[in-house]
């Protein structure tokens, strides 16, 4: 039994964008690219964090006396939570039952996270599906992800890593044995773009990206468009024209931008320093029809 | 006839239905059952009512059978041109739904049954077990009579009111069948339309042959299962079908040899022609009996072609198993997708089996066809009565609670589960007590009188199907609230034995106080790990549960000896059962609606999500094992079904409830955001129809209640 713990936000059951059939994703915390427009920006730090969902406050001013810190005021029945103190001990999460404030990252073990894989075994059988781990970005966690992948492989399951290639690559490498597929995201080519909204190294994400085309597993890229940031041809051209020349490609994906994750800044007391956009459906059919072009889209 | 004919003719049908369904929802305001096939003739029907002289009420074979034949007899006829059949219902037939005699009324029981909220007693229903329209098919409504006529010859009863009455009852079928071919004929003088004059000739020409014999083509076959539709319907709402392509296969077969069918859309505007007349709950696919091999056929198809096309609510049940056509489950999802609904799924594994475990052999359970809303049973040799007792298993936990607080007994979680049993086990005793007082004394009161026509015993022997007529006898009882009791009983847990939060006399209060200024507690006690999360103290209590109602309800049999499967179904009733329940530990306030079925109540997962995954494994594990349903009911987002690997996904997800020994699958698949718009402006969507339970509706004509039940499942579910 491995005694490796890690820290994940989320479990998924019943995935089916994250890979072929019926999955399971674990979502691991802690990202290196931290781009602005994350719609988990809860995945972004790599512990755990409070969440404060102002509207399901009901006033019960539990928190107040549960906080050691004084983190939680109230005044005229408005609640204000001073993020400045917070040591997310969660004593006042567990006061909560109105699931106003939520710590997002929890420490678990390999067996717990096998225990809520194999709930769901039959399904995976049935739909040729499995496991996929993702984030944040869950390569800086290699260890761990290395001992769930490799359980998984125990257990007959088909496994999948989403990753964003921001780290050194010997942690990829080292999953790599215990992994059927990796969707690799590339979010644009331009400088400019990575200057200003994604803090990740373009230079090591196109690298890793080459190096792992030439191992002998499948590699499916993603790239999420932005509206006025990626949305025009001339950016994707740059990506697919690049994918062209690797090898183990076996597909092009892009994902129209959602702002889902709006009310998760708020609730994190982040801010954005862009807005964005969803691209109209027309823009991302021309895209897709553009790119297939050059890469099976 | 070329094809765009049949075409138009289901597109005419169905249009017809959607104004049916309009004047209903004028007249009723709203209705929460089974669309049913009902006509809504504009006059009411003036008959006369006979009621016995000494009870003064309709009761006992004379009083009913002449009521039912007065009724008939008065009936309007009804053909729609564009049908491939003739004859319609205008509803239940008025004034036979008297109580029984008072000496064969429980009434002892009565205070008992409110106490632990049984609103479903089973006692004093009707129907709910399975025909074998076989016999119909055979003999003809002309051969049953001589069926009648010879068995009441041959075993001269002293009291002959049985033979009397179900002879009075198929004269009375053959003379309305009568005027509906003078009728067909007559609107055929007056008809224009070449095809539809023709059409009106040929059910003269069908239904005249069948008052004499039997039928020998598809079409006669179906016409006479219209007839039976129609009685049955009449008598109390009885809605059980059969296995339906197995049963009109050979004629189908026969048909296509000697040329009688043209094509396909033949049979399929035939299929949809008898979804219009009524939606009998029948089942397509299954397993031989023999030796297991997949019985899907051509007709299978069709059938589901017919359901689609119609595009109304249907009960029709796609039978999964092992070996079953991957192509029929492709067309059934492929239609979930279009249409939003469409079939249930009656899972083989669990209900082979549970049934075998009663002493059954596997070839027989193979035979037990879902034809009821969740239900199963034997065509024409078994009395079930399912889908009609409940019992409600979070009266007995309050009931419990309240005992040990007021005793010296010390307060714990053991003692509390211990009184529990011993309620729930006088919850079902009185069930039980039910099932022998109504073998007892229902065929006094109210005969099975069709059900007895479609029986294999009831005419041989002169007894009505409910207290020897057939040769097995296997009641059914659900329970309700599984999630209400154990979010309740994990919430008791956690919060007044392991953390203290609470006392046990202080949670009393607060639940007869109806949480009235304990919202803060109230929030608590529901936040806790859930049922559906998987492997929480509330799934453990779940389990626990469900173990202890089977064994209470399936290893003792009634004082007369008396089966009684259990299985866990609330119907839609979430409402009328939660009515007069008190406030629940799980955070539910008096009068509120119970948890739906096993499922667990929406957004049980951390984080406030569904996934149909978790819900699955939830229902799967708490399944009676008995052979009795215990029904999984999932919506899904329809940007499902754009996605392409949709219907894989759920293919595998039906396979793979089945797997796991689960019963039956009930899915909708619709987009949310129409769900909420029909919600809140019905009209904005009068044809949407959506699957309630184990039946399906028009969500228009459910109430808003009803409504609110439906889309409380879409609100808090994690969507796909």
């Amino acid at each position: 039994m491995s005694d490796v713990k890690g820290i994940i936000f989320d479990i998924q059951r019943f995935s089916v964008h994250d890979g072929p059939g019926i999955r399971t994703t674990i979502f691991l915390k802690g990202c290196s690219n931290v781009c602005a427009w994350c719609h988990n920006p809860e995945s972004i730090a790599n512990e755990p964090e409070l969440q404060f969902y102002k509207k399901r406050c009901i006033n019960c001013v539990k928190c107040l006396y549960a906080c050691l810190y004084g983190c939680h005021q109230f005044n005229d029945d408005q609640h204000l939570f001073n993020r400045e103190n917070c040591k997310r001990c969660g004593l006042c999460v567990k006061s909560c039952h109105s699931n106003a404030l939520m710590l997002s990252g929890r420490a678990v073990t390999v067996e717990y996270i096998m225990k809520e894989i194999l709930a769901d075994i039959e399904y995976y059988r049935q739909s040729n599906g499995g496991v996929t781990l993702s984030g944040g970005e869950p390569v800086l966690q290699h260890r761990f992800c290395k001992e769930i992948l490799k359980q998984c492989k125990e257990a007959g399951l088909h496994t999948i890593v989403q990753t964003a290639g921001n780290y050194d690559y010997a942690y990829l490498e080292e999953l790599l044995p215990f992994t059927d597929l990796v969707m690799y995201d590339i979010k644009a080519y331009s400088e400019h773009i990575y200057d200003q909204h994604i803090h990740g190294d373009k230079n090591t994400i196109f690298r890793n990206l080459e190096r792992l085309s030439t191992e002998n597993l499948p590699v499916v890229v993603r790239t999420p468009v932005i509206g006025g940031v990626n949305d025009d041809e001339s950016e994707i051209l740059l990506i697919v024209k690049h994918l062209q020349r690797l090898k183990n490609i076996s597909k092009y994906i892009l994902l129209p931008y959602h702002n889902l994750g709006d009310v998760k800044y708020d609730a994190l007391s982040l801010s954005r320093a862009h807005s964005y956009f969803t691209p109209d459906m027309a823009r991302i059919e021309a895209l897709k029809e553009m790119a297939s072009k050059y890469v099976h889209v | 006839m070329n094809v765009n004919t049949y075409y138009e003719r289901i597109k005419s049908l169905r249009k017809s239905k959607l104004e049916f369904n309009d004047i209903k929802i004028a007249r009723l305001g709203s209705y929460n059952f089974d669309d049913h096939g009902w006509v809504p003739f504009e006059k009411p029907i003036e008959f006369e009512i006979v009621k016995e002289v000494r009870s003064g009420l309709t009761t006992g074979m004379e009083a009913v059978s002449m009521t039912f034949v007065n009724y008939l007899n008065a009936h309007p006829v009804y053909i729609h041109p564009e049908s491939a059949f003739a004859g319609a219902w205008a509803g239940n037939v008025p004034g036979i739904g008297d109580p029984w005699r008072s000496e064969h009324r429980l009434e002892e029981h009565e205070p008992l049954f409110k106490k632990y909220n049984i609103t479903s007693r089973g006692l004093y229903a009707m129907n709910h077990s399975a025909p074998d329209l076989s016999i119909g098919l055979k003999l003809g409504f002309s051969g049953i009579l001589e069926k009648i006529r010879f068995y009441r010859a041959i075993n001269k009863p002293a009291d002959t009111s049985f033979y009397d009455g179900e002879e009075r009852l198929v004269e009375a079928l053959i003379r309305f069948v009568g005027r509906h071919v003078d009728y067909a004929r007559e609107l055929a003088l007056s008809q224009e339309n070449e095809s539809l004059r023709n059409n009106l000739l040929e059910l003269a020409f069908i239904n005249e042959k069948l008052m004499t014999s039997p039928p020998d083509t598809l079409r006669e076959a179906m016409q006479l299962i219209c007839w039976f539709q129609v009685i049955d319907r009449m008598y109390f709402n009885g809605g059980a079908g059969q296995q339906l392509d197995e049963l009109l296969r050979p004629y189908y077969e026969t048909d296509v040899q000697n040329g009688q069918v043209a094509d396909d859309e033949q049979v399929i505007w035939y299929v949809a022609s008898l979804l219009f007349n009524d939606t009998h709950y029948y089942q397509i696919g299954g397993q031989s009996a023999a030796d297991g091999h997949d019985l899907a056929s051509k007709l299978s198809f069709l059938i589901l072609e017919g359901m689609h096309r119609l595009n109304i609510p249907s009960n029709i049940a796609l039978r999964v198993h092992g070996n079953m056509d991957d192509e029929l489950l492709d067309n059934a999802v492929k239609y979930l997708f279009e249409d939003g609904t469409g079939v249930c799924y009656s899972c083989s594994k669990g209900l082979d089996e549970g049934f075998v475990k009663n002493g059954f052999p596997l070839p027989l359970a193979r035979v037990r066809a879902k034809v009821g809303c969740n239900w199963t049973a034997l065509p024409g040799i078994e009395y079930a009565l399912q889908d009609v007792t409940r019992v409600c298993l979070a009266k007995p936990m309050l009931l419990a609670l309240d005992e040990m607080i007021e005793s010296d007994e010390e307060n714990s979680m053991n003692n509390l589960l211990k009184r529990y049993e011993t309620h729930l086990n006088k919850a079902v005793s009185l069930i039980k007590d039910g099932v022998d007082w109504h073998i007892e004394y229902k065929h006094l009161n109210k005969p099975e009188m069709v059900l007895n026509l479609f029986s294999h015993g009831a005419i041989e022997r002169g007894v009505d199907v409910s207290c020897g007529g057939v040769d097995i006898y296997n009641f059914a009882c659900d329970g309700t609230a599984l999630a209400t009791v154990a979010d309740s009983l994990g919430a008791i847990e956690k919060y007044v034995v392991s953390e203290k939060s609470l006392s046990w006399e202080m949670l009393q209060q607060i639940l007869k106080q109806n949480w009235e200024g304990f919202e803060d507690i109230r929030l608590m006690l529901k936040n806790i790990e859930r049922y559906g999360s998987g492997n929480s103290r509330a799934d453990y209590y779940a389990k626990l549960v469900a173990d202890m109602l089977t064994a209470v309800m399936a290893c003792t049999p009634t004082k007369g000896g008396y089966r009684v499967l259990p299985g866990i179904f609330s119907h839609g009733d979430v409402y009328k059962h939660g009515e007069n329940l008190p406030a629940t530990p799980n955070g539910r306030f008096y009068g509120d609606p119970i948890s739906h079925s096993a499922d667990p109540d929406p957004g049980f997962l951390p984080g406030g999500g569904s996934a149909p995954t978790a819900k699955a494994n939830a229902v799967a594990r708490v399944q009676s094992g008995y052979g009795n349903s215990t029904p999984l009911q999932i919506d899904m987002d329809s940007h499902l079904a754009k996605d392409i690997g949709g219907r894989e996904i759920i293919k595998a997800y039906i396979r793979a409830h089945n797997e796991m020994g689960g019963t039956l699958i009930n899915i909708n698949v619709v987009s949310r955001d129409k769900l909420l718009e029909a919600h809140e402006n019905p009209d904005k969507y009068p044809d949407l129809v959506v699957r309630v339970t184990g039946y399906s509706a028009f969500f228009k004509s459910l109430s808003k209640e009803y409504r609110q039940q439906v889309v409380d499942r879409w609100l808090t579910a994690d969507l796909s």
